[in-house]
């Protein structure tokens, strides 16, 4: 995908500590992905069922929906939080969350967010048209279809698309900043006045590095 | 299609409940002093608790529209119980996304390592506890 901030060249990220080295980033937060990535395509779906459940409308609008294109968009949407929360969290500075800006971290997730969006609508159409093709062949594709579809499917569904994304991907970048600067600041409780250099990690085996604390 | 469905969203719960209680039981008898290997346990479950949690939520809607259009609105006593349900669900994700940050930042930066376990206790203990409540509601919901 795209950089989202159309710099293309590593530059000095403003509001984060230190210049930032694409190169460099921070590779442990790589494993964050697949979770943030559930996380983000399950509240995403949880939150308007509930709420569509509170309004009484909720059956309507399921019963024109099969399983199999439930399961499969929702299995298309995972994939892409996955794509967009790895591409996120590259972009991360090397010293993770501590070493980040918020207003930078949010305001790039609310742009993947729109990235997500607009993949989902567009590879959802491309699924559409194919299909079409498949079952109408060529006769379904007339001019006026052509256009129509281009003109209001891909381009301004893809605006509204983007617009959702980024409000989502706003809000959503905004918890999981939340969750771990709270996080953070609970095992820097812990860790405090223990120099990192004393510390042994979880994939240490015991006996390799001086435990220290004193 | 609706009782494959019904079949892997049990599944999945099973996966995060029973995975909850064994963390919890794991932080009960994990010493102080071997942290890390708890971080590691822990670690281990929050990755299956995520694919879990977002196969739980596609089968959940999945068997909601087995139902559709005939699902019970929220004023009657099923559309109530499954607001509920559907209400701890968010609640779960959101505080589990907390639980899974902790587990993390405690792998990257475990700091002292006999440092208590007593968060990694108290977050599993109240994600199981969490958990059986939506469990409960479920059985309300599809056996009355």
């Amino acid at each position: 995908m795209a950089d989202p901030d159309g710099t293309g060249s590593p530059t000095a990220e403003s509001g984060d500590s230190g210049s930032w080295d694409p190169d460099a980033g921070d590779p442990g937060l790589e494993s964050l992905a697949g979770p943030l990535a559930a996380f983000h395509a399950a509240v995403f779906v949880a939150v308007p069922v509930l709420a569509l459940h509170l309004s009484g409308s909720v059956g309507d609008l399921l019963a024109g929906l099969s399983t199999t294109v439930g399961m499969g968009a929702y299995l298309l949407l995972w994939g892409l939080c996955w794509l967009t929360a790895r591409q996120w969290l590259r972009g991360f500075p090397a010293g993770g969350w501590a070493a980040s800006h918020a207003g930078s971290r949010i305001g790039r997730a609310a742009v993947w967010g729109a990235a997500t969006g607009v993949g989902f609508l567009w590879i959802a159409l491309v699924v559409f048209l194919v299909e079409r093709a498949v079952v109408a062949g060529v006769s379904g594709f007339t001019p006026a279809f052509a256009v129509l579809f281009l003109s209001i499917g891909f381009g301004l569904g893809g605006a509204v698309a983007a617009t959702v994304g980024l409000l989502v991907g706003a809000i959503l970048g905004a918890v999981d900043y939340a969750a771990f600067a709270i996080a953070g600041g609970i095992v820097a409780g812990e860790t405090a006045g223990v120099p990192r250099g004393d510390r042994t990690t979880a994939t240490d085996a015991p006996g390799d590095t001086d435990g220290s604390t004193e | 299609m609706s009782y494959p469905v019904r079949f892997v969203h049990v599944l999945a719960m099973a996966t995060m409940l029973g995975g909850a209680a064994l963390t919890w039981a794991a932080t009960e008898r994990i010493a102080d002093e071997e942290r890390s290997a708890l971080v590691s346990v822990a670690w281990t479950y929050e990755r299956a608790f995520w694919v879990a949690a977002s196969v739980a939520v596609a089968t959940g809607v999945g068997n909601l529209g087995a139902m559709a259009p005939a699902v019970p609105g929220p004023g009657t006593g099923w559309g109530l119980a499954f607001a509920v349900k559907l209400g701890g669900v968010v609640v779960l994700l959101v505080g589990s996304l907390f639980r899974t940050a902790v587990v993390w930042t405690g792998r990257r930066d475990p700091g002292d390592p006999a440092a208590p376990v007593t968060p990694f206790r108290t977050l599993y203990a109240g994600t199981t506890a969490l958990l059986v409540g939506v469990v409960l509601l479920a059985e309300v919901i599809a056996h009355g």
